[in-house]
């Protein structure tokens, strides 16, 4: 017997899988996956569907019949690995801010020791000529600022340091 | 006549028109930046002309390399499509000039609607209602004074605008010199003129737009409303033909009174006056768009025209070769236009390069794209690839199309408005014709929040799938198994593909 834990949203399903036997949260499943082609899985349960698999920046996507919807799948072993090492890395607690996208910071809020609460604009952003503002994620205090007013930055680049 | 005719743009426009020209026996030439280099206009085009460069400033924004690359490759016509060059007054004039004809109106028209301050003393006169307002605004104070007298919100808007850039609501005092700071900021950077005035808001109201269409021999005939009240940022997002808001009374109305704007500014070819409509069906003149709109294709379903072979008739010299009496409306069209964006992240645009593609196919639907499989969705235009339209024999047969073809349309590489659209499309409140233009914002981003926290009809099987998808890949590679890394499942599904597409080659 195999056990996985999938994440589908917020919500997280325990699966097992056996020679003959599916079951999720305890409770057994019937469905076949029946191929898949790159990113397309096809599969039939009560019904046939298809699911697009969406994979982006080490984020997943779960696309299916209109609705998206962010996706992981964890094996027992992963879990326990994930485990150990977040208990090792537990007093780090501060946020990242990172660019989403490639562009251009236009206008800078944030001053570097003073507090934000959490949705408090940081910064904007322009890209695609639209200005972004990006918001504090958590409430905290500045840390450190990486981004330069007219300067342009790429996508994952740090921006701010909140602590 | 023309035989070769440039078009100066990119994305699905370019390839709308070019398939058009192609009907019409017309050779066209794309021009490419360097972004663009392998984009899907440049492949349907019959030639192309590179443009040094990747910024909109750098190629499809440079008049002077527009020109050239036209002269060139022996064009004798310019499409502007919209957005770009298309309602630079200045550019049309040079169009104009250099013996090349225009596909679109003359650039004095374009100059008298352009300035949309001047635009609305154009239309007063013309006695096309409009909302109160100001002249361009030199200072923080003008705006105060307005409002003073006016009333809170007013809304800032570029003078040279369109699209939602350089636009900002008002609510109080304090938000005025900031507002006006950010509102020139992009009108600066989308317009290259920071001129801005203040208007009037209006709450909740409806857009409406009409379609117009006008010869060089005098006659306009308007082709009914476009319902286009659903935009996120300013930005139109859902649009529908006929408006479920709009009378038979009001649509007589709308459509003479676009007539008579359209006359007063001595309009040729396609063209859209825009209005706003409050909650008792009164309508302002917002703006006129000398041009062809996004949203051209719900007018074209149910009106039963190509605009572009109209446009190119036109702009040839050629009568319309038909009347008011002749233009017949049937059924419902509606069109959602698929953005790459993260919604939920704010209308964030998303970059990436499409690592699938299945779009929805069937009978009413249509799909004018700027994109295929593989396509690299970069930063420096604007984030719509593509539009999806569906037309039907009535609205509620339209919406279901709508919703059909939107849960069946498969994209993988960029997250995109699919998702929101269908949300937005399954609403009663969409059915029902209950909507205004913050509707968006105030109602639908906080239902599909909600609705994307439920969990999925069947979310249980979804689960098992996964897990048997990562099973799969585990046990079918044993160089995998046990040496994941913690995130190792995610990238675990590419390799996945790789290893089934390796699995069909043998």
């Amino acid at each position: 017997m195999r056990t996985y834990v999938v994440k589908i949203g917020s919500r997280s399903y325990d699966v097992t899988l056996d020679e003959n036997e599916i079951a999720v949260n305890g409770v057994r499943i019937d469905v076949r996956v029946l191929n898949r082609n790159g990113c397309v899985v096809t599969f039939e349960s009560s019904t046939r569907n298809q699911v697009v698999l969406d994979e982006q920046d080490g984020e997943a996507f779960l696309l299916l019949k209109g609705r998206e919807v962010s996706c992981s799948v964890e094996s027992y072993r992963d879990r326990l690995v994930r485990e150990s090492m977040h208990q090792a890395g537990a007093t780090l607690h501060h946020s990242e801010i990172k660019a989403t996208m490639p562009g251009m910071v236009v206008k800078i809020y944030a001053t570097p020791g003073t507090p934000v609460r959490k949705g408090d604009p940081l910064l904007i952003l322009e890209a695609m000529k639209m200005e972004n503002e990006i918001r504090a994620p958590v409430d905290g205090v500045i840390r450190e600022i990486h981004a330069v007013e007219r300067g342009s930055v790429e996508k994952g680049d740090l921006l701010i340091v909140i602590e | 006549m023309i035989r070769k005719i440039l078009i100066a743009n990119r994305g699905e426009i370019a390839v709308r028109i070019m398939r058009t020209c192609r009907e019409m026996g017309i050779r066209t030439v794309a021009v490419c930046s360097d972004s663009d280099a392998n984009s899907l206009h440049g492949e349907v085009a019959d030639e192309v002309v590179r443009l040094s460069g990747s910024s909109a400033s750098e190629t499809y924004l440079d008049q002077q390399l527009i020109l050239s690359a036209a002269h060139e490759s022996k064009a004798d016509a310019i499409h502007p499509g919209y957005g770009f060059l298309s309602e630079n007054a200045d550019f049309a004039e040079r169009v104009e000039q250099s013996g090349l004809i225009w596909v679109g109106p003359p650039s004095s028209a374009i100059r008298k609607m352009g300035s949309k301050t001047g635009a609305r003393k154009l239309m007063k006169s013309a006695g096309v209602p409009i909302v109160p307002g100001t002249e361009v605004l030199r200072t923080a104070d003008g705006a105060m004074e307005f409002a003073q007298s006016a009333g809170f919100p007013i809304i800032l808007k570029a003078s040279a605008g369109g699209g939602g850039k350089g636009m900002r609501i008002v609510r109080s005092r304090e938000d005025i010199a900031p507002a006006l700071d950010a509102a020139r900021r992009e009108a600066q950077s989308a317009f290259g003129d920071d001129a801005v005035y203040a208007e009037k808001y209006i709450e909740n109201p409806r857009h409406i737009e009409v379609q117009i269409f006008a010869d060089k021999f005098g006659s306009i005939i308007h082709l009914g409303e476009r319902e286009c009240t659903l935009q996120r940022r300013h930005q139109k997002i859902i649009e529908e033909s006929p408006s479920p808001s709009v009378s038979v009374e009001s649509r007589v109305k709308l459509g003479q009174a676009a007539i008579n704007a359209a006359r007063a500014c001595g309009y040729v070819n396609a063209g859209t006056i825009e209005f706003l409509m409050n909650s008792t069906g009164e309508f302002y003149f917002l703006e006129m768009n000398t041009r062809l709109q996004v949203e051209h294709p719900v007018t074209e379903e149910v009106a039963g025209l190509d605009l572009v072979r109209l446009q190119l008739n036109v702009a040839s010299g050629e009568k319309l070769g038909m009347t008011q009496e002749d233009v017949l409306l049937r059924g419902h069209a509606i069109e959602t236009r698929i953005y790459a964006e993260d919604v939920l992240a704010g209308f964030l645009p998303a970059t990436g390069k499409l690592s699938h593609l299945k779009p929805s196919s069937g009978p009413g639907i249509r799909e004018d794209s700027g994109v295929r499989l593989n396509s690299e969705i970069s930063r420096y235009y604007d984030p719509m690839l593509s539009k999806l339209v569906v037309h039907a024999e009535n609205r509620a047969a339209a919406i279901q199309k709508m919703k059909r073809a939107l849960e069946d349309y498969q994209i993988a590489g960029v997250r995109t408005t699919i998702p929101f659209c269908r949300h937005i499309i399954s609403s009663k409140s969409f059915a029902d014709g209950d909507f205004y233009t913050g509707s968006v914002e105030s109602r639908y981003l906080k239902s599909f929040q909600q609705e994307t926290k439920r969990p999925m009809p069947d979310e249980e099987t979804f689960a098992a799938v996964l897990a048997m998808v990562r099973d799969r890949e585990i046990f079918a590679n044993p160089s995998h198994n046990g040496k994941l890394s913690s995130n190792g499942h995610v990238s675990a599904w590419k390799a996945e593909g790789r290893e089934f597409q390796r699995d069909r080659e043998i």
